[in-house]
């Protein structure tokens, strides 16, 4: 399909094809149209000469004052890179009931992306190569994850993950902008880390803290101290801060909830908000 | 304009008594007006306070004027709990989230700081309530009830005789009139040490002398000979008037200098499971990565706290967890909650959330080898191998209940005792018992005459059985059995040489089969 689409582009783009065949495009293809100027889009190199070439034998079936230079771009559908603009994303289960995460949106470099798995998103900027790889905790033994481009495209993939029941995952979405980060102690005998996955630059954005351990017969017991702390900027200050917590921890149910909290204020700046009783500890038994 | 002056004036007028009371109460037919100052609204009652002392009046039978009338069409309860960190850290925030999750309801928590947050209970469609959450200790929480600041105080004791006549001369209704407080979970105080420690029991006498800081070293304590470095909780916590009563005072010993106090039960254990030297005291649900110590009887009796200890009230510092309500009309949500923490669904939050929850549970004749063999070798002069077979000939095809019922002294049960006849009494009206075969078993301590001992734990079991009847009165009493058996002082739990060691001997127990 995409080499397709690429080929008649190509030809639009060259003016051989028909008017008639880009009508017809214009409906097949719904292509993301790059909110970053793209090189590739150069209209200069689209002369008057080569645009009178066109003769609407029908109207557009969008907006008739649409520039048929931008037709001619959004249709064209390519990247910086020459290749198809058109987004995709791939997911596969890891080691350590990780989730391999591959965006390919190479029309949007530099976009914001923004993930969202079991109820919490995290924001992601996209690199310039517009294609990005990551790696999540997985929060259920059959994971969604569903990606929002700017453009308003939602790319979604699903992959079994069974072993993420032999995982305790404590997960905290922080919104906005500075936004604060999960802080996990645990004994040096317990095998557990935070993630830290996403980037928030402003009220928009988000990052996703997951505490993770593994939990098995061999697991030693002991006491996961959680608390939560974030920096008090002239950014944050004067508002509330919006976090989410999920809690997945084997032989309990699945808890989430929303939190607001409500920082020190304004007067506060360069002092830090620190909440050592909000978050339940994780207790594991000794076996 | 004349009217437009008149009109001010006579606004400033009314404006005067506005401030000092914000509503006005009048009876549908006009005859009766109450003006004051709104306390609460519950969306049923106004509660006002007056020139008589707080009001109660039904919101039907009155109309509501000035600037304090709730919305009510709006309205929202506001639900404030205060008390113990214990509770407000992690269980009452388990038992709303559990809450409303049964009702369907969404929970945003508003985090004002460590101390204090409300959360927000709705549904697409409204608000349904907010309930207010305020962390710091018992007496703040029984404070709180005293001043209208709070709906439910969240404690580890009952109230003293400062805080009832305080109640009294605030109009805050008695104190200790009926039943309010309800006991949630328990907890056990426990002292900690870090793992690598090799004293791992201790007696209570021991303990006393250990945390007031009489006994300087572990060599004091059957120990390495190296210095003892105490962690205690802050001075005034529930915890710490607990340990005060139960352990401290009985011994004669104070708190002296020299002892770190900790604000966060959790730093305390961090601190105390870092250092080999240190002792702590915190709460079972609260030891972190540090080791609780047994707690020892001269007479060989160790108890640890366990599950089905603190269930049974055998270990010796078990602390009832509870939720302590005002002489006064609650909105519907709270009382709702409150009841859905006596539920048996509550029970897994409670376990969940760390603490021990009152489950009925059944250990089995076999299990209880350790108790038998006490019995044995503490038979003295006064209790004869027939008393032990016959003891053993009435119990032996029976499990042991975790409800255990034990006495502040003489026959008053103590204030857990009274949520297990409730609780029994709840099971037995339900059918859970059906078909089954109940027997009220009553000891005593070893102090005086076994003769006196036989008759006064007969007199319990009596006592036992007297309330469980008046406590269930749905209950279908020719579908099971309940009848009673007393054996003195024949199975002692602790050592009778001690105050703790004989009121935990003390008891009724429940055999079934």
């Amino acid at each position: 399909m995409s080499r397709y689409l690429t080929n008649t582009a190509f030809a639009v783009w060259l003016g051989v094809a028909t008017p008639a065949l880009a009508d017809g495009l214009s409906v097949v293809i719904v292509p993301p149209f790059p909110t970053a100027p793209t090189q590739s889009l150069d209209t200069s190199i689209l002369n008057d000469a080569q645009l009178a070439q066109f003769t609407m034998t029908a109207p557009l079936p969008q907006d008739l004052d649409t520039s048929v230079a931008e037709v001619v771009g959004r249709q064209s559908n390519i990247s910086n890179f020459g290749t198809a603009c058109g987004p995709s994303m791939t997911m596969n289960a890891a080691i350590d009931a990780m989730l391999v995460v591959n965006i390919f949106a190479p029309c949007l470099p530099y976009d914001m992306i923004r993930f969202e798995h079991e109820g919490l998103s995290f924001t992601v900027p996209m690199p310039m190569t517009g294609e990005l790889t990551m790696l999540l905790p997985a929060l259920s033994e059959s994971a969604d994850v569903h990606a929002h481009l700017s453009d308003g495209t939602t790319l979604s993939a699903s992959t079994d993950v069974p072993d993420a029941v032999n995982f305790a995952r404590v997960a905290l979405q922080w919104s906005g902008a500075d936004p604060g980060e999960l802080v996990a102690k645990a004994p040096k005998v317990l095998d557990g880390s935070v993630v830290h996955l996403g980037q928030s630059m402003d009220a928009d954005g988000a990052v996703l803290h997951v505490f993770s351990s593994r939990i098995d017969e061999v697991t030693s017991g002991g006491v996961v101290r959680f608390s939560m702390r974030a920096p008090v900027t002239s950014e944050n200050c004067a508002v509330e801060h919006e976090t989410r917590v999920r809690r997945r921890v084997p032989g309990e149910p699945v808890s989430a909830y929303d939190m607001t909290l409500k920082g020190p204020g304004c007067e506060a700046v360069g002092e830090s908000l620190e909440l050592k009783n909000v978050l339940q500890d994780l207790k594991l038994s000794r076996n | 304009m004349q009217l437009i002056w008149r009109s001010i004036l006579a606004a400033l007028l009314m404006c005067t008594p506005v401030f000092a009371n914000d509503v006005r109460l009048t009876s549908r037919d006009g005859a009766i007006q109450i003006e004051g100052t709104l306390l609460t609204y519950d969306g049923e009652f106004f509660r006002v306070e007056t020139i008589y002392g707080p009001l109660t009046l039904d919101g039907e039978g009155v109309t509501c004027d000035g600037p304090g009338c709730p919305d009510l069409n709006a309205f929202v309860p506001n639900v404030r709990f205060s008390g113990t960190n214990r509770m407000a850290e992690v269980l009452i925030p388990a038992l709303i989230h559990a809450f409303a999750a049964r009702n369907d309801l969404s929970v945003t928590r508003e985090v004002e700081n460590d101390r204090k947050s409300t959360f927000v209970l709705g549904d697409k469609e409204r608000l349904h309530a907010r309930f207010e959450l305020s962390s710091s200790t018992t007496a703040e929480g029984y404070a709180d009830l005293i001043t209208e600041e709070s709906d439910i105080a969240l404690v580890l004791r009952e109230p003293r005789q400062s805080e009832v006549s305080l109640a009294r001369s605030a109009a805050a209704g008695d104190l200790l009139k009926g039943r309010r407080a309800r006991v949630v979970a328990l907890d056990g105080v426990v002292a900690i040490t870090a793992p690598g420690q090799p004293v791992r029991s201790i007696s209570l006498e021991q303990l006393a002398a250990a945390f007031s800081g009489a006994t300087e070293r572990w060599s004091g304590l059957g120990g390495p000979d190296l210095p003892i470095v105490r962690h205690l909780p802050e001075p005034e916590s529930g915890l710490m008037d607990a340990f005060e009563d139960r352990v401290l005072e009985p011994n004669e010993r104070i708190i002296s200098d020299g002892a770190t106090h900790h604000e966060l039960l959790q730093d305390l254990a961090d601190a105390v499971a870092e250092d080999t030297f240190a002792i702590g005291l915190t709460t079972l649900s609260e030891i972190g990565n540090a080791v609780p110590l047994r707690i020892a009887g001269t007479c060989g009796f160790e108890t640890n706290a366990t599950l089905d200890a603190l269930r049974a009230e055998d270990y010796p510092l078990t602390l009832p967890l509870m939720l302590y309500t005002p002489a006064r009309r609650l909105p519907l949500i709270a009382r709702e909650f409150l009841e859905f923490t006596q539920d048996p669904t509550a029970d897994i939050v409670i376990r969940r959330a760390g603490f021990v929850d009152q489950a009925i549970t059944q250990t089995r004749f076999d299990d209880q080898g350790d108790r038998l063999a006490h019995a044995i070798s503490q038979a003295g002069p006064e209790v004869s191998l027939e008393d032990l077979q016959r003891m053993i000939e009435a119990l032996r095809d029976r499990d042991r209940l975790s409800t255990t019922f034990r006495f502040t002294g003489g026959t008053r049960l103590d204030i857990q005792s009274e949520e297990n006849i409730i609780r029994l009494a709840r099971a037995l009206e339900t059918g859970a018992f059906n078909g089954r075969d109940l027997l009220l078993v009553g000891f005593s301590d070893g102090e005086g005459p076994a003769g006196s001992n036989l008759a006064l734990s007969e007199k319990r079991a009596g006592t036992v059985l007297r309330l469980l009847k008046e406590s269930a009165p749905d209950a279908d009493f020719s579908r099971f059995t309940l009848s009673l058996a007393a054996f003195g002082e024949a199975l002692p739990m602790a050592c009778d040489d001690t105050e703790w060691g004989r009121a935990v001997n003390r008891r009724v127990e429940v055999w079934v089969k």
